[in-house]
């Protein structure tokens, strides 16, 4: 019995050395914050590490309160938000690619480049005001941590037209998503018990309206650009850019 | 005629060394005469070559890390945690991150250099970030993402001054923009939250500290 503590002890001046070693890498801080704690729970081993004995940290913080269960939302409803907040994520990260390529020195439409980081922007805000929303309605109090993956997205060479047209293609996606998204949330029942007004209300009224109205902004955009290029080829898209 | 001849020889040979020279004017010139193109027109010199993976690196962690800030930030957006303290710092940081995500951007083609996104994050792009914690060990971990993007501008700015391989040159440029904009901002991330971390922990180390953390919270809210 004795070894057996001895060995955890010496196992543990290992570790802490080991950690002390590697002060400077991924998670060290939270990696001593955990062996402090741990180090607390088995009071008659001493480590001398960086912090007193009389300091050591109590992990007696409560996580999550009493309070809990709040059966509001129902889940296909709570699944397809959560797909429709990654698609914005998506949506985001493409418009970031975009962005990248007009940017470039050999392609060089700064209108086009700001145009599209402004668009990346707006994606992450929808996305995040999703996540904001389900916030409120009571949900994500645990698995947080698998909403949002970082995508990876195609790219290609784009011309000023190809990219709009993408766009426009991405834009409708997404307002086709928000579609079936506020259909799902409307729920089946005939007397309209799992219907979530509320959610379906936010959905038509502030998201489709915005994608609505993106998608004609960008229609026009392609139209005045398509005409420009057809009278004016490479000319006609320098100037589009310049005035974007 | 002696002399006409050795001349038109060291001319000869200056034209070659010029055309192998690569450069935009000589590609201009000859896309002028044949059709070849223009591909030397670009923005790239010194360390470009060399930094642009790295770079690319670097903005794909710092986007990363923007949502990982953003999930912790929900994370105590939640009925359950409710720390609009906690939930500001984080939303900032992931906002942060964002925005320095599109500058390096803007910086990696100012220097003619171009960004992939079709290419998935070198370390870990599959790893499910950790979010589901208590707000002593939510510093912690956010002590130690802000160390690992100071560790990266410090990759990128070391690979941009030290020309220890003879291949490698030197880019002052970049070193700059990456001291001006990254390195002295990060190091005042980095104390803030090391100066969070060590306070709270102070607060916790009593019996009941919920009521610390309610007024480190609270704190929190109004920095």
């Amino acid at each position: 019995m004795v070894k057996l503590i001895a060995s955890i002890a010496s196992l543990l001046v290992v570790l802490a050395l080991a950690n002390v070693a590697q002060a400077d890498s991924l998670k060290s801080s939270q990696f001593s914050v955990v062996q402090e704690l741990k180090i607390q729970k088995n009071d008659e081993i001493k480590v001398t590490n960086k912090l007193q004995d009389d300091d050591l940290l109590t992990c007696n913080i409560k996580s999550n309160a009493a309070f809990s269960g709040w059966p509001d939302m129902k889940a296909p409803c709570i699944n397809s938000m959560r797909k429709q907040i990654q698609k914005e994520i998506f949506a985001s990260t493409q418009y970031l690619a975009m962005a990248a390529h007009f940017a470039t020195d050999t392609v060089n439409r700064p209108g086009f480049a700001e145009h599209f980081i402004k668009a990346a922007k707006e994606e992450r805000e929808h996305g995040a005001k999703l996540v904001e929303y389900l916030s409120m309605r009571g949900q994500l109090t645990d698995t947080v941590n698998n909403l949002i993956k970082v995508p990876t997205v195609d790219v290609s060479k784009w011309t000023g037209l190809s990219a709009l047209e993408a766009a426009f293609k991405l834009e409708t996606e997404v307002t086709n998503s928000i579609r079936a998204l506020i259909k799902t949330c409307e729920g089946t029942a005939k007397n309209g018990e799992d219907n979530d007004y509320h959610l379906v209300d936010y959905l038509t009224g502030v998201y489709l309206e915005e994608q609505l109205t993106g998608q004609r902004d960008l229609a026009g955009k392609i139209t005045t650009l398509e005409k420009m290029m057809d009278s004016h080829g490479e000319l006609g898209e320098f100037l589009f850019d310049k005035n974007l | 005629m002696k002399y006409f001849i050795v001349f038109a020889l060291v001319a000869g040979l200056c034209a070659l060394a010029q055309a192998q020279e690569q450069s935009c004017q000589v590609d201009v010139r000859s896309a002028c005469g044949t059709n070849g193109g223009v591909s030397n027109c670009n923005a790239r010199y010194a360390a470009i070559g060399h930094l642009e993976g790295k770079l690319q690196n670097y903005i794909q962690l710092q986007l990363k890390k923007s949502y990982e800030y953003l999930l912790l930030a929900t994370h105590f957006n939640s009925y359950q945690m409710n720390r609009p303290g906690f939930q500001k710092l984080y939303q900032g940081l992931s906002d942060r991150a964002f925005d320095d995500t599109i500058e390096l951007i803007r910086q990696v083609t100012r220097r003619g250099g171009s960004v992939d996104f079709s290419k998935p994050h070198q370390h870990g792009a599959a790893e499910v970030p950790e979010v589901h914690l208590n707000e002593l060990e939510s510093l912690a971990r956010a002590l130690d993402v802000e160390k690992e993007l100071t560790t990266g501008a410090i990759h990128v700015h070391t690979s941009a001054t030290h020309s220890s391989n003879e291949n490698r040159e030197h880019d002052p440029e970049m070193a700059h923009y990456i001291q001006e904009n990254f390195l002295s901002k990060q190091a005042k991330s980095v104390r803030t939250l090391s100066g969070y971390a060590n306070d709270l922990a102070k607060l916790v180390s009593v019996k009941e500290p919920s009521l610390s953390v309610y007024l480190f919270d609270e704190y929190l809210q109004k920095q």
